[in-house]
């Protein structure tokens, strides 16, 4: 089950692939070794396969443009789905297919809060330059403050007035006085989260890409489960709708991709999700040339290797990529049975009720039996954090500590 | 250096460190705080009613003794009106049992209880340590958590008692609920957090007054209250999945030490996410089947093990053809480089209604008479696979 490179200097010279019978095998690939194009091919085909069950879940009319935004973190798996679906669509303009057209769009959210020209758009030019046509973009985070209807700001750390002039100042001293390393990381995965979904609808997309990979999805399992945010798992897992807040949707008139009588949709879909963190990683060496210089070491720290300094610093996502990275090692199916398992739960909170059910900071659903049930069983011993819209469990939570 | 004075009581010096929530308090205050929120845990969920007989579960550990302790408290305290009873299961182990049932033995003249001891061997034929002679030490614990259930269960009914509650704590559960989604054992994440399980129909009753309380501060009320409990753990090691859990946990709480109840939160809501699953989390639903037991770990501390129930699971995955894992049931992708898609694809994600997941029935094991899903149950299963490799011995 390993996909490391199997070739090592002593070995005997490596047997025939047996998907070409061609070139030697030399990377063991799930239930069996194949050679580096074929490797990729598998790699690329699991990818391609998740796109063809986005196209017949969306139902799209095929003779229409369809825009899809790919989210881009520079990490090995973004990258990948960005390079795979730019392969992709080359080779549907060389067929000419029937059918209609797809365009994709890239958006990389830099978080990096600096206001000098930063490394992401330096990266971004690369990323232009290998990716042509895809328009390719960078977003700095401080955009979140003009979402100012998205975000309920009430419960965050208070918006230093003084560093109005200076919006990354003014919101990395906001996150400076969050409670701990897990509520900064929660809140930012949150911001980067509006401001994708808020990039999509501005730009008139009919899905939203993210390049979880299986391990990713099974880390966001067991960590917003850890968050609390058990409730809002299947939304943030599964593929499909997510209900975008009617702010959003109005700003732009003509953004009425799904009506669903009251709520406006936007499809969410993860084509890296049957494809390993291990496999990506070795999928960027695979390819000519490879991705290496496009994915900067580590940028999101999930995963991350290194010593231990202080279990303290970490945060919830952290632990959970340690933890998962030796399950992957080890036990690989176990990792794609817990996305799966998930992707059987049912979603629920936002399908009904319409506006108003959302939770202010993370905008999924709000969970009233839950909460209701919880404060009978617990009691109410902390004072309610006073917010001008009510906020899930999870995000009560990382306001706290 | 002078010393934070308690956050509550505001008179003493705070000694104490709450691990739940990093309180400073003082001694006296934090017992106080820990029994009070058992005893709300208690009324809210309106546990026991009055004059109602209860089996505690006791092992001698530190869980069982506090909750004994707790039980007894609150019980003169608020006036519960119950009738408490210890209860005890030899699992014939040496070394370990042997000296808990002394602390148990202990613990029924200090609080003043009656007390029962029932055996494996006398329930099974079987003791623990003959077992593990058996099969080794490799997955014992399915073995031990499969007939301690039952073993208890029919203790109770041998004490005409209907209400067996045991020392699951916080921890406990939080493990149960990520190791159930590692597992991905839905019909177990939709129960295993319930305050009450046993189904109506049944005859026994099984509550976890503790469900909310951190194991940290389990160890801190037994020691300030010098309670007289036994510490050494169970010598053979828990199952994989659950020492897997049970690392990660305690590495969670590191970081943010709120991540139990969280966990706990989060399991119970999942647990109404479950295709299927109607009833509220909080009561006892009748598909709760008896003989699988949400909480087979026993009261080890480590997470040390072999790994080989998740190796076993692993290797089972990837054969059982699953095929989105096997490599042999992949999307062919030829040399070509086409890629020719299944023909027909039907594990997609669409909108509609999610199956529901398969739900036991409750009927009774031909063979014990015990309340099984199954035919026969699963301890009368194991028993006939112990039997088969017993080996004869003529006199």
């Amino acid at each position: 089950m390993e996909t490391t490179d199997a070739r090592s200097p002593n070995d005997q010279p490596a047997p025939t692939c047996k998907r070409c019978n061609e070139a030697a095998a030399t990377i063991k690939m799930r239930a069996e070794t194949a050679c580096r194009p074929c490797f990729a091919h598998f790699i690329a085909g699991k990818i391609v396969k998740r796109m063809e069950v986005l196209n017949r879940e969306t139902k799209l009319p095929t003779s229409e443009t369809r825009t899809m935004l790919l989210g881009l973190s520079f990490g090995a798996s973004s990258s990948a789905m960005v390079y795979v679906l730019h392969q992709n669509s080359r080779r549907h303009e060389i067929k000419k297919r029937r059918g209609g057209v797809i365009e994709y769009i890239v958006a990389h959210i830099d978080t990096s809060l600096s206001p000098a020209p930063s490394e992401s758009e330096a990266l971004i030019e690369k990323y232009k330059t290998r990716f042509s046509p895809f328009p390719t973009s960078v977003i700095p985070l401080r955009n979140i403050l003009q979402l100012q209807n998205t975000v309920d700001w009430s419960g965050l750390p208070t918006l230093n007035p003084d560093l109005a002039s200076e919006p990354d100042k003014q919101l990395e001293d906001m996150f400076s006085r969050l409670p701990s390393t897990t509520s900064r990381a929660d809140i930012l995965r949150i911001f980067v989260r509006h401001l994708l979904i808020g990039e999509a609808v501005r730009r008139q997309c009919s899905t939203l890409l993210l390049g979880h990979t299986t391990t990713a999805l099974a880390e966001t399992t067991l960590s917003e489960a850890a968050k609390g945010r058990g409730f809002a798992v299947p939304w943030l897992v599964a593929d499909g709708n997510i209900p975008v807040s009617s702010a959003l949707a109005e700003k732009e008139e003509k953004y009425a991709v799904s009506e669903a009588q009251t709520r406006t949709f936007m499809p969410i879909y993860y084509p890296m999700r049957e494809v390993f963190r291990k496999e990506v990683i070795l999928y960027n060496k695979s390819i000519t040339p490879p991705l290496t210089d496009l994915v900067p070491d580590d940028p999101s720290g999930a995963g991350g290797k290194g010593a231990v300094v202080s279990h303290k610093s970490l945060s919830i996502e952290e632990v959970m990529g340690r933890y998962f990275e030796e399950v992957e090692e080890n036990y690989p199916s176990i990792v794609a049975n817990v996305v799966r398992t998930t992707a059987k739960l049912n979603r629920l909170g936002m399908d009904d009720g319409g506006e108003g059910n959302e939770c202010g900071l993370c905008g999924l659903g709000l969970d009233e039996t839950g909460d209701e049930r919880w404060r009978g069983e617990i009691g109410d011993e902390e004072a309610n954090i006073e917010t001008s819209r009510p906020l899930c469990y999870g995000c009560e939570r990382s306001l706290r500590g | 250096m002078v010393r934070a004075l308690c956050a509550t009581c505001k008179v003493e010096r705070a000694l104490i460190k709450r691990p739940k929530n990093y309180q400073k308090l003082c001694k006296v205050c934090f017992i106080k705080i820990f029994e009070d929120e058992v005893h709300h845990t208690i009324t809210s969920s309106g546990l026991f009613r009055r004059g109602e007989r209860i089996a505690i579960g006791a092992s001698g550990g530190k869980d069982s003794t506090v909750l004994a302790s707790l039980l007894k408290t609150l019980n003169d305290r608020h006036d519960y009106g119950l009738n408490l009873v210890l209860l005890s299961i030899d699992e014939g182990i040496k070394g370990y049992r042997d000296d808990s049932l002394d602390t148990v033995k202990r613990n029924a003249l200090q609080y003043d209880m009656p007390l029962k001891i029932v055996g494996y061997d006398e329930l099974y034929g079987w003791t623990m340590d003959q077992v593990v002679a058996t099969i080794g030490k490799r997955g014992n614990c399915t073995y031990c958590g499969v007939f301690r259930r039952q073993a208890l269960d029919r203790g109770a009914k041998m004490l005409g008692i209907q209400h067996v509650v045991t020392g699951h704590n916080a921890d406990d559960v939080a493990e149960t609920v990520m190791m159930n989604l590692l597992r991905g054992d839905l019909p177990r994440l939709s129960r295993g957090t319930s305050i009450v399980t046993g189904s109506q129909t049944s005859e026994v009753k099984r509550s976890k007054p503790l469900k909310y309380a951190y194991e940290k501060e389990i160890v801190l009320y037994a020691h300030h209250k010098k309670l007289d409990y036994f510490s050494t753990e169970c010598l053979y090691s828990p199952e994989a999945f659950r020492g897997s859990a049970r690392s990660l946990i305690k590495n969670l709480e590191k970081v943010r030490p709120s991540a139990i109840l969280d966990i706990v939160r989060s399991g119970e809501d999942m647990a109404r996410l479950v295709p299927g699953n109607t009833t509220d989390a909080c009561h006892c639903t009748g598909a709760d089947g008896p003989a699988e037991e949400e909480m087979t770990g026993c009261g080890s501390q480590n997470g040390r093990s072999s790994g080989s129930e998740m190796a076993r699971m692993e290797a089972q995955l990837v054969q059982t053809g699953d095929p989105k894992n096997s490599g042999a049931n992949e999307v062919e992708v030829y040399s070509s480089g086409s890629v020719v898609l299944p023909m027909r694809q039907s594990k997609g994600k669409r909108s509609a209604p999610k199956k529901a997941v398969a739900k036991q029935t409750l009927g009774k094991c031909e063979r014990c008479g015990y309340m099984s899903s199954q035919a026969i149950c699963k301890a009368c299963m194991l028993l006939e696979d112990l039997n088969k490799n017993r080996p004869h011995i003529e006199i």
